[in-house]
C-alpha cells in the first residue's frame, strides 16, 4: 500500500493546476445536479423554519415533560460535527502532524458550515427568534436586569459565537495565500474579485512569516477554545440535576464525542470530494486511514465512557440514575440505546484491521454509521432522561412531528449546499500547504 | 527618487537558497524574496527580525479578560440575584466566559493586524504571476550598483541556475 501524503509525481504547477481547476472552470453537470437537490432541500428548511418561526415551536412533537428533543439533539450534533474542522487545523499544526495540509481546508469550511446549522437549531429553539438578543448581556427595559451568568447556557452564547467567529478567522487566514494562487491563475471579474479576496498578498519571505507566526497563535488559541465549547456544552446538561445528566464525566466524553463525530463528517465529505473533484493524489488512502485511527480512537474513548457511566449508576446506589439507565437499555426508547451502541462501539472497532480502514467504501459506510450513532447518542441521552423523570405521573412519551424531521432533513441539505458552493468557489485544498509536502 | 531593481526567478527551492547564501555572503542588498510556500531557512539566511504580532495578541487577550471580568462583575453586582443560594457575585461562574473573551479579542487583535500589515502593500505588483504558482524570486536593490556590477550580477545569478532575470526601475517615495 502506498504510505505518501501526496501520490503520484506532481510539479508544483500540477498542484496549482488541479486544485485550482474546480474553481476557475465551469462545474461539471454532477455539481449541478447535486446542488440543485440540496437547494430543493433547503427550501424544505426553509418552509419549516419559517412555520416555526410563524406558528411557534408548538409545531414540534415536545410536551411538558420532554421539553428538550429533536432541537437540541440536532443542535448538539452539528456543534459535535463542527469540531473536526478546528481540531485538525489547531491541534494538528501545534503537534506538527503534516497530514493535516491536504484535508485542514475543507474540515474547516465544514466546522463552519455545521456550526451554522447549529445555530439555527438555537434561534429556533427561542421560539421568539427575533428576541435572540435577550440572550447577551444587554442593557434592557427591564431596569438592569442582567443575563444569569451561573447558566451554562449564556457560557454556551460566549462560547459558541467565539468559535464560530474564530474559526471563521482562522480559515479566511489560511485561505488568503491560495485565494492569491487563483487571483493569479484566473482573468477578468474572477481575478478582481480573488484580488480583493486575497488582500493584496504578495507572497513575499516577510509575508510568510507572519502569516506562520499568526496561524501558529492561533491554532494555540483555538486549542483550548476547542475543548471549551464542547465542554460548555456538555454543562448544559451536567449542571441540571436530571438523573443520567447529572455526571462529570460528560466533559471529555462530550469532546471525545464530538472529534469522533466530527473525523466520521469528514471522512464523508472528502471521500466525496476526493472522488467528485478527483483528488486522489492529494486525498490519499493514508490520509483515509490516519483519519479513521482518530475515529478508532476517539470511539473507543466514547465506548468507554458509555459503560463508565453504566458503572456509576450502578455503583452510586441512587434509585434515580440505576432507573434511568435501565431505562435506556430496555425501556421504550430501547431500540435507540441500542443503535448507539452498535453504530458509536461496535462498528469503529472494525478500524483495527489494516485492510478495513484503508477500504475506501468500508470507511464511507463506517462513516456515516457513526453519524447516525452520534445523531443517537444525542438523542438518547436527552430523551430517555426526561420522558421519565422524578414523577411517575408525568411520563410520556415523546414523538417528533413532520416539521422537526424536515428541519433536520433541511439543515443536512443547508450544509450540503454550502458545502458544495465552497468547493466550486474556494480551493478545497490548501494549495501552499500541499506544496510543502513535495520539497524534497 | 528612483530605485532600481534586479528580480530574479528560480525554479527549484534549492538554487533560491544558495543564490541567496552567497549574495547575503557579499552583502549585496536583497530587497525581497516571493516564494509560493513558507521557507524558514529565508528568514535565518536574511536574519530577519521576528514580527511583533504575538505581541497583540497578548494585548488583546489581556484586554478580553479585564473586559470580561470587568463586565460580569459591574453586571452581577449591579442587579443581586438569588441563585439556588449561590455568591449574589459567583467569581467561579465567571471563568468560562473570561476564557472565551481572552480568546476572542486575542485572535481577533492578531487576525486584524495581520491583515492591516499585509493590505494592498504597494509593492505587491513587483512579482510576477507565477510567484504563487511554482517560482520563486529574489528582488536585489542595485541602485547604488554601476552598470558592469549590475551586468556582473546577473552573469552570476544565471550561471547559479537563475531561469530569468528582469531589471525593474521604481519611483519609491
Amino acid at each position: 500500500m502506498n504510505n505518501s501524503l501526496i501520490d503520484g509525481k506532481n510539479s508544483m504547477n500540477d498542484i496549482t493546476v488541479n486544485i485550482c481547476s474546480p474553481v476557475i472552470n465551469k462545474p461539471n453537470n454532477i455539481w449541478w445536479a447535486c446542488l440543485f437537490l440540496s437547494f430543493l432541500g433547503v427550501l424544505l428548511w426553509g418552509y419549516s423554519i419559517i412555520s416555526v418561526f410563524y406558528y411557534g415551536i408548538g409545531l414540534w412533537g415536545l410536551n411538558s415533560t420532554v421539553g428538550w428533543a429533536w432541537d437540541i439533539t440536532c443542535f448538539v450534533w452539528w456543534v459535535g460535527i463542527g469540531h473536526a474542522g478546528t481540531l485538525i487545523s489547531a491541534i494538528l499544526l501545534l503537534f506538527r502532524q503534516n497530514w493535516r495540509n491536504s484535508i485542514n481546508r475543507s474540515a474547516e469550511a465544514m466546522t463552519i458550515f455545521a456550526v451554522i446549522c447549529a445555530l439555527t437549531y438555537i434561534l429556533s429553539h427561542m421560539g421568539r427568534p427575533w428576541l435572540f438578543y435577550w440572550a447577551l448581556p444587554l442593557p434592557n427595559h427591564f431596569g438592569p436586569l442582567w443575563v444569569n451568568f451561573n447558566s451554562p447556557l449564556v457560557w454556551d452564547v460566549f462560547a459558541i459565537s467565539t468559535y464560530f467567529s474564530v474559526s471563521v478567522l482562522f480559515w479566511y487566514i489560511g485561505l488568503i495565500p491560495d485565494l492569491a494562487t487563483i487571483r493569479d491563475q484566473s482573468h477578468g471579474i474572477k481575478k478582481n474579485i480573488y484580488s480583493f479576496l486575497s488582500l493584496g498578498w504578495n507572497s513575499s519571505v516577510k509575508s510568510w512569516h507572519k502569516f506562520e507566526s499568526v496561524s501558529l497563535v492561533l491554532a494555540g488559541l483555538s486549542t483550548p477554545l476547542v475543548i471549551s465549547v464542547h465542554t460548555i456544552v456538555s454543562c448544559d446538561f451536567a449542571t441540571s440535576v436530571i438523573p443520567g445528566w447529572h455526571t462529570t464525566i460528560f466533559p471529555p466524553y462530550f469532546v471525545a464525542g464530538a472529534i469522533f463525530s466530527g473525523f466520521a463528517m469528514v471522512q464523508t465529505l472528502l471521500i466525496i470530494v476526493r472522488k467528485s473533484l478527483n483528488f486522489n493524489n492529494y486525498i490519499t488512502i493514508r490520509h483515509i486511514e490516519l483519519m479513521n485511527l482518530v475515529i478508532l480512537v476517539t470511539g473507543s474513548i466514547v465506548g468507554v465512557a458509555y459503560l463508565t457511566e453504566l458503572f456509576i449508576a450502578w455503583y452510586s446506589v441512587s434509585p434515580y440514575e440505576k432507573y434511568v439507565f435501565l431505562n435506556r437499555i430496555k425501556g421504550p426508547y430501547y431500540w435507540a440505546y441500542w443503535i448507539m451502541m452498535c453504530c458509536n462501539v461496535f462498528s469503529p472497532q472494525f478500524m483495527w484491521s489494516k485492510k478495513l480502514r484503508t477500504n475506501i467504501t468500508f470507511t464511507f459506510l463506517i462513516s456515516i454509521i457513526v453519524n447516525i450513532g452520534m445523531w443517537f447518542e444525542r438523542f438518547v441521552i436527552i430523551v430517555t432522561s426526561l420522558h421519565r423523570d422524578y414523577l411517575p405521573s408525568s411520563w410520556t412519551m415523546f414523538y417528533p412531528s413532520f416539521y422537526e424531521v424536515s428541519l433536520f432533513i433541511g439543515s443536512i441539505s443547508l450544509f450540503l449546499f454550502l458545502f458544495l458552493l465552497f468547493i466550486k468557489f474556494l480551493p478545497a485544498v490548501a494549495i501552499s500547504e500541499v506544496k510543502l509536502l513535495t520539497r524534497k | 527618487m528612483y530605485k532600481k531593481y534586479i528580480i530574479a526567478l528560480f525554479d527549484d527551492e534549492i538554487y533560491l537558497l544558495n543564490n541567496l547564501e552567497n549574495l547575503v555572503k557579499n552583502k549585496i542588498l536583497i530587497d525581497n524574496v516571493y516564494t509560493p510556500y513558507p521557507i524558514h531557512k529565508i528568514e535565518k539566511i536574511l536574519n530577519l527580525k521576528k514580527t511583533k504580532l504575538p505581541f497583540f495578541a497578548f494585548i488583546g487577550g489581556s484586554l478580553g479578560l479585564i473586559l470580561g471580568f470587568n463586565m460580569m462583575f459591574y453586571m452581577t453586582n449591579n442587579w443581586p440575584m438569588n441563585i439556588g443560594g449561590k455568591p449574589y457575585v459567583p467569581f467561579l461562574s465567571f471563568i468560562p466566559i473570561c476564557f472565551e473573551m481572552t480568546i476572542l479579542l486575542s485572535a481577533y487583535s492578531i487576525g486584524i493586524m495581520f491583515i492591516l500589515s499585509i493590505l494592498y502593500k504597494k509593492d505587491s505588483d513587483i512579482i510576477n504571476t507565477r510567484i504563487t504558482n511554482d517560482q520563486f524570486a529574489i528582488v536585489i536593490d542595485v541602485s547604488n550598483h554601476n552598470i558592469d556590477n549590475i551586468y556582473m550580477l546577473k552573469n552570476i545569478l544565471k550561471s547559479n541556475g537563475s531561469i530569468d532575470i528582469n531589471e525593474k526601475i521604481y519611483d519609491k517615495k
